[in-house]
């Protein structure tokens, strides 16, 4: 048994395989360090083109560095969007920070990607977190050292797994216990279920996480080493309290780190992560309840008599709007964000309708692309973000357009999908309350079915355990999973150790990491082409004597992607574009010699008109500044002088 | 006219003496202890009061940097502890702050009011003594030192050094800071500009046309006021829309954060600001804390969380404590009202209470100092001046308790974009800031409403109830701990929410063992709750002005060492033969 175990845990790359600084091949995972000083690597070898950034030093000190590829690297000013790409802040998904460093390789082998684009890639998000996957002892946790009492009692970290039958990975136990409340399932008895009351089935199982209760509390490995996990300590619906979020959003130094650099880098035009999710097919989920965007608002009673609303009725966004312009001062900005902070009705939790639209069609596009390289068989869904995860942090509070990859999940060939219950065609709460009723967990996040037919979307529910044991017994030849095998426990009595050999069931193996990234990672050097692009479409001068002259002037968005996206537009947090006219002597009778350009969809244009009057110009420089979104110069000829 | 003439030629010989009368020149006035309160402290100044105090009692204070903020200065913490009663940690600990927003100066004062009072009257005040013998205090009397010292070394107004210095694009055109508020007559002041117009809503009071009164709706007024001083400095067809900023330092905390377009002050990110990073950490590092204060100013109100209504109402085990200490609070401090942030104020997230409520389990208040109703001038002190005469009454109180110095008359300017204007009104050491002869019975008072929730941290003792042999070498053991005080020995919501670990009992000795043990419940009808695992150590907190007690079964002969241990109140140990 130990000796196929074995096998396995080298398939999956846990075999110790030395690095060489010459070469970066994909024919296995890499180390953090190792990844860390490859981008080192090739950042010496392209002096001219990049240039490596410290973000910031994890707990243990391990240095969180990116590298940065473009035109631009020896000035901080930048005229040039940028993309942001950032891997594996999990911890778990090793595979990941590879497809990071595969992009970092496809870029400089090619001037054209970095001439007019910066990129920013950071491949290991969170390095105590992945360096786990290392580890002699497999565990699936993606928690860095940081101690903390995850109990609250009077010792930390005193209590975390044993690999009690010393085969290296940490699975679980199964005890037989009167309070049990699963069963084999008889279809595989490997798999474990909940019982069918109704049927007279009865629970027979209570489950652990493999170890034995250190601390004698009567709970087994409820304090183990560290720790937060940076895959779910950004700020959006960071979660208080949790005990491995960490104590606030950013407590983790690399965590900042990249909030500053965000922050610091306002020339960025659209995020790719790499990690457990994957907005390329399947968009940023909806459904949640709450929010500034929700449908019914009330009106605090102190806030009703000022705006002349009723504290007892509900309103929608746009009636709010209304009626706290009625009372605004003219020149006042009302709108949704004006209405959210005064209500305190919290931040946007669910995408924004005109951003599923870009999502929708770039997906829809993305599943062309991968059937075109024969790399449409059908898979299991990707996970939904976690709530505090970078992605989402990077649409809801940055407003920036985010994709992520997953690279790989598990294929769904002989599997018929099982419908829990018929929800499908109602509504979303409609959707919600059929499967409370039926006993479902409701989704924090609810589903997202737009966009997704035929994908589980929250109605119907897909048995991955089923999944991963085909999986693993067609393709790992059943060493993906740890069968049950007696072990006589200290403090449990009989029980049995198995389940899921930690990380197999969502990283592939080794042999197929090159193929998996030389087909999806490409998708990103599509994606640019997106990136809103701002140009002069036409100008217009006409020339009304006594050296006046009325400009007009229409701007362009030649990409596809909203310049910001909806969200963008709600939190004003994407520098807007400005326009720029210069010339001898302008005086401007009309307009200004700055105008700013807030919001271009893509495909539309917008139209600026000045009345200037140039004594002694021949000819005008329009200027468009837009770091995040191209930008572009014109020369404008006045008349025939 | 009153006496208009005459005072109009006083407070322009005022004026350039201004700021030197509210904060004493430090070179003619060396600071020392006791502390002086007559006046304001600037930066410099809070400094060399904490290195006085240091100095006068270097056995019972020390002095932290916390840290620097975003412009390089040092953010100050003063100890006081006395060594001999032990360990800081050891002790339950009050975090004392003010200042957070850069201009409500007046906060430092009662900060340093605090550390005076105390020190000096320490073995001379016995109530004093014996507070400072069982709790330990941690004070930055000023956090937002940017703030504070521009508020005295540059020319502002009131508000506008509240927040943190970095800057930000207020007004989302791509530039930051490039629109800030301009001295136009270069008189020390940022005022206020008016206009005559054809169509206004003002019109000038008939009696002092120093006031302005707003016009009714039937009324057509002559003149109409355009914000404070300042110019179009970017162009864009507005004036003063993005000044230095702005981040506003107690909306930035790393509990119940939200982005800027849900909390107008909020930063990019939670805990943007140096200082406000190295501050949390202090915080962290001195998890005994478990009442914080932060004093700002103003409106006369003390405040409690939660500071959202999605936070949700505190337990009742934790408002009782509270409410307890905000009843004593009010009547400590007259016309001050003990308040609910989110429900009596309004909303904020990523409020600096929040972050000490919730990651550090520390009671919290925060002190909104001076009313501006105590500026008085009338004979019937104990009724409130109608409103419409409150300006007036606001007026003679300039000119005749503060000879002027409170108000800059208008005088004519031109206005490049609004051409003919006035410039003038209230000057920044008014309107949320006592005058200084009014400092010392708010400070007093404010202070004291600090030491009675500092003397009501707990005490608690550990006592025997009884030892009772059950059988041969089997004892049953009952241990009562007391809280003398109003405080809980941790909060409600700490327990809850898991922010630290609880109060634990422990029972030990060589030759016995802990067969079972719980908590007391009714100790007539021996109704105990025990606990599973474990039993020799006890999980739990002691409400205020409460017990808790706890039976054990306890095999064997010899001593049992008792020991009680809390992150936040003193830890007591007792031997039971």
């Amino acid at each position: 048994m130990k000796k196929i175990l074995i096998t396995v845990a080298i398939l999956l790359g846990f075999g110790q395989i030395l690095f060489a600084q010459s070469k970066f091949s994909f024919e296995r995972y890499h180390k953090p360090h190792e990844l860390s000083a490859w981008i080192s690597n090739l950042s010496n070898t392209h002096a001219e083109f990049s240039r490596i950034h410290k973000i910031g030093s994890s707990y243990s000190g391990i240095p969180v560095n990116l590298i940065e590829i473009g035109s631009e690297v020896k000035s901080h000013e930048k005229s040039h969007p940028a993309v942001f790409v950032a891997a594996n802040f999990e911890g778990t998904r090793p595979l990941a920070s590879e497809g990071a460093l595969y992009l970092a390789g496809k870029i400089l082998e090619n001037p054209e990607l970095y001439k007019n684009i910066t990129w920013y890639i950071l491949p290991v998000g969170n390095p105590e977190g992945a360096g786990h996957f290392f580890n002699s002892l497999k565990q699936d946790d993606g928690q860095n050292t940081r101690p903390f009492n995850d109990d609250m009692d009077d010792a930390i970290d005193e209590d975390p797994n044993e690999d009690l039958n010393g085969d290296g990975f940490i699975t679980q136990m199964r005890v037989k216990d009167p309070s049990g409340n699963l069963l084999p399932d008889t279809a595989d008895a490997r798999k474990l279920r909940r019982p069918d009351l109704t049927k007279g089935e009865r629970g027979l199982y209570k489950v652990y996480s493999e170890g034995i209760d250190n601390d004698n509390d009567g709970k087994y490995n409820e304090d183990g080493i560290g720790g937060t996990n940076n895959g779910v300590s950004f700020p959006h619906l960071f979660k208080y309290h949790g005990t491995n979020s960490g104590l606030w959003s950013g407590q983790e130094d690399e965590v900042y780190g990249v909030l500053k650099f965000m922050t610091d880098h306002q020339e960025v035009a659209m995020v790719m992560y790499y990690g457990s999710t994957n907005f390329c097919l399947m968009p940023p989920r909806g459904g949640r309840k709450g929010g500034n965007t929700s449908k019914s608002i009330k009106v605090p009673r102190r806030y009703a008599t000022m705006i002349g609303a009723d504290p007892n009725k509900s309103y929608t966004m746009s009636a709010v709007i209304e009626m706290m312009k009625a009372v605004m001062p003219p020149g006042v900005t009302v709108d949704e964000s004006t209405v959210a902070g005064m209500l305190g009705l919290g931040a946007a939790v669910n995408p924004l309708p005109d951003d599923l639209k870009f999502y929708k069609s770039f997906s829809d596009k993305y599943k062309k692309y991968l059937k075109k390289k024969g790399f449409d068989e059908k898979r299991l869904d990707p996970l939904p973000a976690k709530d505090g995860s970078f992605e989402l942090w990077c649409y809801y509070h940055l407003g920036l357009p985010v994709f992520s990859m997953d690279f790989w999940g598990l294929k769904e060939k002989s599997l018929k999908a099982e419908k829990a219950v018929g929800t499908e065609g109602k509504s979303d709460g409609e959707r919600k309350k059929a499967e409370e009723s039926a006993g479902l967990k409701a989704q924090p996040s609810g589903g997202m079915t737009q966009g997704n037919k035929g994908s589980t979307g929250g109605s119907k529910k897909v048995d991955k355990e089923k999944v991963f044991l085909q999986y693993s017994d067609s393709v790992l030849g059943g060493k993906g999973f740890v069968n049950w095998t007696a072990f006589d426990h200290p403090q449990l009595g009989l029980v049995e150790i198995g389940g899921v050999v930690p990380y197999a069931d969502q990283t592939p193996l080794e042999n197929q990491i090159d193929s998996l990234l030389s087909v999806q990672v490409p998708w990103v050097f599509e994606l640019l082409k997106e990136i809103p692009k701002l140009s002069v479409e036409t100008t217009k001068i006409k020339d009304l004597g006594e050296n006046i002259f009325q400009l007009e002037v229409w701007i362009r968005n030649d990409g596809g992607l909203p310049f910001p996206t909806s969200m963008g537009k709600r939190n004003r947090t994407p520098v807007p574009a400005v326009l720029i006219i210069e010339g001898e002597d302008l005086e401007f009778l009309s307009g200004r010699y700055r105008s700013l350009l807030t919001g271009l969809d893509a495909g539309k244009n917008i139209k600026f008109k000045w009345l200037i009057k140039a004594p002694e110009s021949k000819e005008l420089k329009l200027t468009v500044k837009a770091m995040n979104a191209h930008g572009d110069v014109s020369t404008i000829k006045l008349g025939g002088k | 006219m009153k006496a208009k003439r005459y005072l109009q030629a006083l407070y322009l010989s005022c004026m350039l003496c201004m700021a030197s009368l509210f904060s004493m020149n430090s070179l003619a006035q060396k600071i020392e202890v006791p502390l002086r309160f007559d006046h304001y402290y600037t930066y410099d100044q809070v400094n060399e009061a904490l290195r006085a105090l240091n100095k006068a009692y270097p056995k019972m204070t020390h002095l932290d940097l916390v840290g620097h903020s975003d412009e390089g200065r040092e953010i100050w913490s003063i100890t006081v502890n006395n060594p001999k009663t032990g360990l800081e940690l050891s002790k339950p600990g009050l975090y004392l702050d003010g200042n957070i927003h850069g201009n409500e100066i007046q906060a430092g004062e009662v900060a340093l009011y605090y550390l005076n009072y105390i020190l000096t009257n320490y073995e001379k005040n016995p109530r004093v003594t014996e507070m400072l013998d069982r709790t330990v205090t941690y004070c930055v009397p000023s956090v937002n030192v940017d703030g504070r010292y521009h508020f005295f070394h540059e020319i502002n107004v009131i508000s506008n050094t509240r927040g943190l210095r970095i800057a930000k694009d207020d007004d989302k055109d791509g530039l930051v800071d490039e629109d800030p508020m301009d001295d136009l007559d270069g008189d020390g002041n940022i005022t206020r500009m008016r206009k005559k117009v054809p169509f206004g809503d003002y019109r000038l009071d008939p009696n002092d046309s120093r006031i302005m009164i707003r016009v009714a709706e039937d009324e057509i007024g002559d003149y109409t006021l355009l914000g404070s001083e300042g110019i179009d400095n970017d162009n864009d067809g507005r004036i003063n829309e993005d000044g230095v900023g702005y981040i506003d330092p107690n909306r930035n905390w790393g509990f119940n954060w939200q982005p800027n377009y849900v909390e107008g002050g909020a930063g990019s990110y939670p805990l943007e600001g140096a200082g406000l990073k190295d501050l949390a950490q202090y915080l962290l590092d001195r998890p005994n804390i478990l009442m914080a204060w932060a004093f700002h100013n103003s409106g006369g109100m003390f405040l409690r969380g939660p500071t959202s209504k999605l936070a949700k109402e505190y337990d009742r085990r934790d408002t009782k404590v509270y409410d307890y200490l905000g009843a004593h609070a009010e009547k400590m401090v007259p016309g001050y009202k003990y308040m609910i942030s989110w429900k009596d104020l309004y909303t904020t997230w990523g409020d600096f209470g929040d972050y000490t409520d919730n990651v550090i389990g520390a009671f919290t208040l925060v002190g909104e100092l001076f009313q501006s109703n105590t500026e008085t001038y009338r004979k019937e002190t104990a009724k409130a001046t109608p409103r419409d005469q409150r300006d007036q009454e606001r007026m003679d109180f300039n000119d005749y308790l503060a000879l002027g110095q409170m108000f800059v008359d208008w005088k004519p300017y031109k206005h490049p974009v609004y051409g003919d204007i006035e410039i003038g009104g209230w000057t920044k050491f008014t309107s949320r800031l006592p005058q200084p002869f009014m400092l010392m019975d708010l400070v007093h008072r404010n202070a004291m409403a600090v030491f009675h929730t500092v003397d009501q941290l707990p005490d608690i003792k550990i006592e025997l109830m009884s030892k009772e042999e059950v059988e041969k070498d089997l004892y049953k053991i009952r241990i009562r701990l007391v809280n003398k005080k109003g405080i809980s020995s941790n909060s409600y919501q700490s327990v809850r929410d898991k922010i630290h670990p609880q109060d634990q009992l422990i029972l030990s000795g060589k030759k016995i063992k802990v067969l079972t043990g719980g908590r007391l419940t009714d100790e007539y009808n021996d109704l105990v709750s025990y606990k599973e695992h474990r039993p020799e150590i006890q999980f739990f907190y002691i409400p205020g002005f409460s017990h808790v007690e706890y039976q054990f079964l306890v095999k064997g002969k010899g001593k049992i060492k008792v020991e009680y241990k809390s992150l936040k109140a003193r830890n007591k140990t007792i031997e039971v033969n």
